[in-house]
């Protein structure tokens, strides 16, 4: 078999993603704003006797590094061994998408342009001879409708046939630069010469380690300016409009979405609506699925168990620890689906990046722009890839302190605790109670980022620049495969962590050294009673609250599994609304999951910022907690 | 302090001055829907260079769309929408024209 490495290249959203699910037909997610594509990923297409090892890398704009993700791609694109790039570009916008494909073919690299959302192009009443574009860039065009699968065949033949023979593109700089550009030709690695050349003139940073030279950034404004003239010149040949003056529906919803008075207004209604349905509708499947699991489920298995004459201690473990445990936690499956499907759709249709541009403003009250905000909406569903995506902030400062507020943002896991706390306590009122506490998250998560960027991280304003794609239907596939991901992921979390989680702690609770024993007596007491003194002024020193909270640190939904175990139904003895509020407090403060530390420290790449994370909260959570349960007791 | 000046880009003499040359405004002056073209980036060497890749090269005519939000605005260039912070906006000098 023909071995082929082929990477997939272009600007943020111009369909990557799309390609690369359909092609490979593996599964991942597909978004609307520039870093949701984070890591790179990878698969293999077998083709006519070919196999063709296909990456799809992060958006990029330019070959200049930028953001981390810039980096990302621009160093896989030079450091590796890259037969083809297939550069995607959204063909309803050329101009723009061009200059990348100017880029990519300076270097030397053989290129494919796949022309993409070609049904745009035909309802902006746009004509491309793509003829002409083949013969003038002297590459391969190929029309694509990435959503559809049309010209999936096209494109991967023109993949297995490309060749290896350079192409002999060439943009004239004119006379000066040009002089510059022969003088400074140098043989490099496996560079293309005149590519070098180039990226010197412009002073690029990296080949700048190799070659040193400080040259008039004038010359870079020339280049830059010259591969758009060329672009304005070429689409001239290749483009004519049909319709003058189309006006997509874009532009009609921008004006409501981005209003001066109605924008925000909007998107809190939005967001709220979004919290109400997937809490009033969500709940309606907690209540059935909690019925099966504990009723149905747990008796028919009890009472099986009996006839088979199993052990008792076999028979509670399994149907406390395990069925109670597990089940607890598979109850909010609904919930956490539904709550993902609306913000795979805010991103998908390309609403966030107008969300993230009307919070500007106020974003920059507490030091950082408006692209921090979209991690911090995405971390309400899940903190980890909340956290991997501030990888699209540009500056270093702005992303740390970005890293470090997500996980006050509450995420999916954390909504269980509070609906199951809330149906006790605060019984008619479970939805306001739990949007209060989404709230004391953001504005927790806003005093952080204010102090954090007053002290440790001051820095500049960063720049504010981003692009809002046209908006677009979610595709059904697209928003199912990567709501599946993420609820799979959930179930898997409950069948593995969470079950060895209630094994274990049903063993702490049902022995000691001695062996079999009284609850209050267990392992378990011992190890709540040693913490649970810390809790005390907040509310709940019960040793059973403390041991939940500890074993929280492993996945928050696992407080829920445990409160079942461990409570069944005599919370009403412990705590009082005043302290399960309290308590639902820290957990929304207090430290974020495994998962989430692991991701903390694999984008900070630094340990230090890692415990830091870890005991800061610690100390916050404590403290919010403490405040309102004491100041509370002065109230009621 | 550094004394390279020139990787400040030049027109930065405008920045904070009222002596903009004749006719000319910056960005985050500019009325919704008016045509302008580019007259000078005042930006330092990396966001200047993000601009200009993103198409505001020197001369480029684009249309305002937003400027509704005391300094974020959302421009029209070279067929797609930018939305640019006040940071960027207030460093972006511009020209109208009829
Ligand atoms: N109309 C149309 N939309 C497309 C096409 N291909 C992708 N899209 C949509 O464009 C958006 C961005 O696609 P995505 O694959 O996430 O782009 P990426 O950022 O480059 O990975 C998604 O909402 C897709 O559904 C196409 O051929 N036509
Ligand atoms: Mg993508």
């Amino acid at each position: 078999m023909n071995k082929i490495n082929a990477v997939l290249v272009g600007n943020p959203n111009s369909g990557k993603t799309t390609l690369f699910n359909r092609l490979t037909g593996s599964k991942h997610h597909v978004g609307n704003w520039p870093g949701v594509t984070v890591d790179k990923k990878e698969g293999t297409i077998v083709y006519n006797n070919n196999e063709i090892n296909l990456v799809d890398l992060p958006g990029i704009y330019s070959i200049f590094p930028f953001s981390i993700e810039e980096k990302i791609s621009r160093e896989y694109i030079l450091e590796n061994e890259v037969d083809v790039i297939i550069n995607i570009v959204n063909a309803s916008n050329l101009e723009r998408n061009l200059y990348l494909t100017l880029q990519l073919l300076e270097l030397g690299k053989p290129v494919i342009l796949a022309l993409n959302m070609m049904d745009s192009v035909e309802k902006k009443g746009i004509e491309i001879n793509l003829k002409k574009l083949e013969e003038e860039l002297s590459i391969k065009a190929i029309p694509i409708i990435a959503v559809k699968d049309v010209g999936k065949k096209e494109l991967l033949d023109s993949i297995t046939e490309i060749s290896n023979d350079k192409t002999d593109f060439k943009i004239n700089y004119g006379e000066h630069i040009e002089e510059l550009i022969s003088k400074y030709m140098i043989k490099y690695q496996d560079y293309d010469e005149r590519w070098i050349a180039i990226k010197t003139i412009e002073n690029d940073e990296v080949i700048k380690d190799i070659i040193k030279h400080d040259f008039d950034e004038d010359y870079t404004n020339q280049i830059t300016s010259k591969k758009y003239d060329y672009i304005d010149g070429l689409l001239e040949k290749v483009i004519e409009y049909k319709k003058s003056n189309y006006i997509g529906m874009t532009d009609y919803i921008d004006k409501v979405t981005t209003h001066k008075y109605f924008g925000i207004p909007l998107f809190l209604m939005i967001m709220a609506f979004v919290f109400f349905l997937t809490f009033n509708f969500g709940g309606i499947f907690v209540e059935k699925l909690d019925f099966l699991f504990n009723d149905v489920v747990a008796s028919f298995v009890d009472n099986t168990l009996v006839k088979m004459e199993v052990f008792p201690w076999l028979r509670s473990l399994i149907v406390d620890g395990i069925i109670g445990g597990v089940g607890g936690v598979l109850v909010f499956v609904p919930t956490i689906a539904i709550l993902f499907i609306f913000i795979t759709i805010l991103e998908d249709s390309g609403y966030m990046a107008r969300a993230a541009f009307i919070m500007d403003k106020w974003m920059r009250k507490i030091g950082l722009n408006g692209k921090s905000f979209i991690p911090m909406i995405m971390g309400f569903g899940c903190n980890v890839p909340a956290i991997m995506s501030t990888k699209a902030l540009e500056d270093e400062n702005d992303r740390l302190v970005a890293i470090l507020i997500n996980p006050f943002m509450s995420c999916g896991a954390r909504l269980p605790v509070y609906a199951f706390l809330s149906a006790i306590f605060f019984k008619g009122y479970e939805a306001v109670v739990t949007f209060s506490l989404y709230l004391l998250g953001v504005l927790i998560a806003i005093l952080m980022a204010f102090i954090f960027k007053k002290t440790l991280f001051k820095s500049e304003e960063s720049p504010f620049i981003m692009e809002l794609p046209d908006y677009n239907i979610p595709n059904v596939k697209s928003v199912s495969i990567h709501v599946w991901e993420k609820v799979k992921g959930y179930i898997i979390n409950a069948g593995t962590v969470i079950f060895v989680a209630s094994v274990l702690l049903w063993f702490a609770l049902n022995y000691n050294f001695a062996g079999p024993s009284e609850f209050v007596n267990s392992f378990g007491a011992m190890i709540g009673k040693s913490i649970a003194p810390i809790f005390a002024p907040l509310g709940f020193g019960d040793w059973r609250a403390a041991l939940t909270l500890l074993s929280g640190a492993i996945a928050k939904e696992i407080v829920v599994a445990n409160m079942h175990i461990l409570f069944g139904n005599t919370m009403n003895l412990i705590f009082t609304p005043l302290s399960a509020y309290s308590f639902m407090v820290f957990v929304l403060l207090y430290v974020p999951c495994v998962a989430t530390i692991g991701t903390i420290k694999r984008e900070t790449n630094s340990w230090k910022w890692m415990f830091f994370s870890i005991f800061y909260q610690m100390i916050v959570a404590w403290t919010v907690s403490m405040l309102i349960y004491q100041i509370g007791l002065l109230i009621f | 302090m550094k004394t390279n000046n020139r990787k400040h880009g030049r027109g930065c003499a405008y920045r904070n001055n009222c002596a903009l040359p004749e006719g000319c405004v910056f960005l985050n002056n500019v009325k919704e829907n008016t045509s302008v073209e580019l007259e000078e980036l005042c930006s330092n060497g990396r966001l200047r260079r993000k601009l200009q890749e993103m198409g505001l090269t020197k001369g480029v005519r684009f249309t305002v769309i937003n400027n509704t939000h005391d300094g974020p605005v959302v421009i029209n260039v070279r067929g797609s929408k930018l939305a640019l912070g006040l940071g960027m906006s207030e460093k972006i000098m511009v020209k109208k024209f009829a």
